[in-house]
């Protein structure tokens, strides 16, 4: 009964491996992208760039691991009589490891189903948590691909990411800039570098974590605040003021440079466009003149 | 293409570099005329597991050191460290003393050996590519770590007067360097910083620790239970798939492989009759025990930890073989390995600016302690809602190494499950010390991290659930002599 019950069960498998891999490999990927694109609302735009995200790497997982698991499946169909015996032994080896009955107490009962129990539950949260890992990577493909960091700048603020376009396109590699700021700056000089980004923590930010959408307002010196000597001590080349909070912004500022006014409205593509955050860069000359 | 060619020799200079490490450090182990006992034969996967994680290590402390002395880091001292690496590797394992590194027969002969051999193997593919699929994308990855990193690889050392700049942007600038350092290696090989590549090294650990996690257990238990138990670990969720374990770049999953690693050899150290052998056991673990601190200001805390567990299991556990036989020697080696690993980096980070550093140790005043107490009323309940009603999402690790000490109340009081028990009491009583004297606040600090703390300590936990629910590990701790 079990070796016929093992025979069909393996026959079925390798049968479903063969043809996800024959999908994989027979359907074209833009086929499969068009009918998830398809399955979206026409106005939403970001559930169809995921959509099509997604199909892509489910295609992607058919075409390169069907086979795979086709050739496993395969071999394992034709050493079927192996596998009842393996299987056969790995009963018998985890039946004593697992299920001791040389205990005859409550307490050795108790333990062998606490023992086992757990076990087998923690088998089973694994396959649920690697299946959700595999899902979470079909859902991160839409946005990271085989992008590199640098490129994406992924997992920031949007106004994070255009000041770090705008650095880089209006200062040179290499150069020093102090930065007044009321965010926290480190994805600016991670993907900045090697221009080095510097700035006075505040004391009272010095331990606060930021929350998204300016939640949180940290504490920040603006440039006329700054202690003493701070500013040439660091010899810069450039000196930036950035603000997002709303106790820092100021809305008359946020059109003031001209070059950083240009480029944003470019990206946005919109003449018209004035951020609703403060971003001044000027030289350090320009800065500190009275 | 070529980028993936430079990487696989990397690769392959890494576990060499690990290899060539590994036989300086516990060649000799494998010890002919004791009976052939199988707890002290090192086994295939135990070597290859342990050559993975000290190429990573070997990787951080050689380039450490070196820039240390004056060398520039970069391209050629990338090329260089890998070219030592693949020739030592190679050497090593077609050297005579290779035949000593013997895979158990009863391994061979163990189904369940065999199918968890083949499920880990399959869990290590699945973690590379899913590590590869993401570029580093998290806070604590892109703010302290590769940040530091990039500087490296522009600046070529240690020394960078950018590191020294307290203004200079950049998240804990005293954190040890040993992953930045690692992936500015590969920076070097692949002439850029691409900081997606880097993240290989990851599952590179996991895949160390859970080979010589299974192989220690099982030439210690049973190859049975050591390969089921090496299986369990794999896959606790929060190590992987969890995206903050070992699927990233942060150090919380590397702090669990070294320290994981340090209480492992202790815990084996604590079952060895053999006195050489037991004496290179203890030096793996300090090695890394201070490994574990060169990636994370944490190892520092574990290392003083691992150090008062060992005590106090010799002290409570009776008067046993073991009190005697881990005398000045195990202890001397414990403290002086780990130490010459660390002072030159505790020496150098003293220049290193403290913006943002939390400094726990400087903090610590009695007055303090006594004026936060009160924390202890969120944070210990929160702590036991993170080990034991949190479950579905990090493990049932917690329930399972609290279920195997309550079943088997006799075995935990045996010398090397009373290290564990103690280790595992010591690192969480840390956190909650950790807790009360951060500058940062309470709910918040502990909030985003205490996860990620206990991610450290799994192996340690599952360590313990082997050794308590396992036959053979009582005949081993408690009649020594009678194994051999």
């Amino acid at each position: 009964m079990i070796p016929k019950l093992v025979t069909v069960t393996l026959t079925i498998i390798t049968a479903l491996c063969i043809i996800v891999s024959l999908a994989g490999w027979i359907i074209p990927v833009e086929a499969v992208q068009n009918w998830a694109f398809q399955q979206v609302r026409a106005d939403d735009v970001y559930g169809q760039f995921e959509a099509v995200g997604r199909a892509e790497a489910v295609w992607w997982l058919f075409a390169y691991a069907g086979p795979v698991l086709t050739v496993v499946a395969v071999r394992t169909w034709l050493r079927c009589e192996r596998l009842i015996d393996g299987v056969q032994r790995l009963i018998a080896e985890v039946q004593p490891m697992l299920w001791d009955q040389t205990s005859t107490s409550w307490m050795g009962t108790a333990t062998r189903w606490i023992k086992t129990g757990l076990l087998a539950a923690t088998l089973l949260l694994a396959v649920f948590h690697l299946g959700g890992g595999v899902w979470d990577r079909i859902k991160d493909w839409p946005y990271y691909r085989l992008y590199s960091g640098d490129e994406m700048l992924p997992n920031i603020s949007d106004a994070n990411r255009e000041v770090i376009r705008y650095l880089r396109s209006a200062t040179p590699e290499n150069s020093r800039i102090f930065v007044v700021s009321d965010q926290k700056l480190f994805f600016l000089s991670y993907y900045l570098y090697p221009r080095k980004i510097l700035h006075r923590i505040h004391p009272d930010a010095e331990y606060l974590i930021p929350r998204a959408h300016q939640e949180r307002q940290l504490a920040a010196y603006r440039l006329k605040e700054l202690p003493a000597d701070v500013l040439s001590d660091a010899h810069p080349d450039f000196v930036l003021e950035y603000f997002e909070g709303p106790e820092y912004v100021m809305p008359e500022r946020n059109a003031e440079d001209l070059n950083w006014l240009h480029f944003v409205r470019q990206r946005q593509q919109n003449p018209n466009f004035v951020p609703p955050y403060t971003v001044v860069l000027r030289t350090y000359e320009e800065a500190v003149a009275p | 293409m070529t980028t993936v060619l430079k990487v696989l020799i990397g690769l392959l200079g890494c576990v060499g570099l690990g290899r060539l490490l590994v036989q300086l450090l516990a060649g000799r182990v494998p010890r002919g005329g004791t009976g052939g006992s199988s707890a002290s034969v090192i086994s295939t996967a135990e070597v290859w597991g342990l050559s993975l994680c000290a190429g990573v290590a070997g990787i951080g402390w050689c380039s450490f050191f070196w820039s240390l002395a004056g060398g520039p880091l970069g391209s050629a001292f990338s090329w260089g460290l890998t070219a030592i690496g693949l020739i030592g590797g190679v050497m090593t394992h077609f050297s005579p003393v290779r035949s000593t590194l013997t895979k158990l027969k009863s391994e061979d002969q163990s189904p369940v050996a065999h199918a968890c051999q083949i499920l880990i193997g399959v869990l290590i593919i699945a973690a590379i590519v899913q590590t590869l699929l993401t570029p580093q994308r998290f806070w604590d990855e892109r703010a302290i770590y590769a940040i530091k990193a990039k500087v490296l690889w522009y600046e070529g050392s240690v020394h960078s007067p950018i590191l020294h700049e307290a203004d200079f942007v950049q998240y804990h600038p005293k954190y040890p360097l040993l992953l930045p350092l690692a992936e500015q290696h590969f920076y070097g090989l692949l002439d850029g910083a691409h900081d997606r590549w880097p993240k290989v090294l990851f599952p590179l650990m996991y895949a160390g620790l859970v080979l010589t996690f299974a192989g220690v257990c099982a030439r210690r238990l049973s190859p049975a239970w050591g390969w089921f138990c090496g299986l369990m670990l794999a896959t606790t969720p929060v190590l992987m798939p969890y995206e903050y374990g070992f699927l990233c770049a942060q150090a919380d999953a590397p702090v669990a492989c070294f320290h994981g690693l340090a209480v492992l050899y202790l815990w084996d150290a604590l079952h060895e009759v053999d006195d050489s052998l037991r004496r290179r056991l203890v030096a793996i673990s300090a090695a890394a025990a201070a490994s574990a601190a060169f990636i994370k200001d944490e190892g520092l805390a574990f290392l003083v930890i691992d150090f008062i567990a060992c005590a106090l299991a010799m002290l409570f556990s009776g008067r046993t073989e073991h009190q005697t036989r881990f005398g000045a020697a195990e202890w001397g080696l414990l403290i002086g390995v780990a130490a010459i690993l660390l002072t030159p980096w505790l020496i150098h980070r003293r220049g290193l600016p403290s913006t943002t550093e939390m400094n726990y140790f400087g903090r610590m005043t009695l007055s303090l302690l006594i004026e936060r107490l009160p924390t202890l009323g969120w944070s210990v309940p929160h702590l036991l809602a993170k080990m034991f009603r949190e479950w579905h999402t990090w493990g049932l690790h917690w329930w399972l190494a609290a279920a195997a000490v309550i079943t088997m109340p006799a075995r935990a009081k045996t010398a090397p499950q009373q290290f564990l028990i103690w280790n595992l009491l010591g690192t969480l009583a840390a956190l909650l010390l950790a807790g009360m004297v951060a500058p940062a606040e309470l709910e918040e600090h502990l909030g985003g991290s205490t996860h990620r703390y206990l991610m450290q300590l799994v192996p340690a936990a599952w360590l313990l659930v082997a050794g308590q629910w396992a036959d053979r590990a009582v005949r081993l701790s408690e009649s020594p002599r009678n194994e051999r």
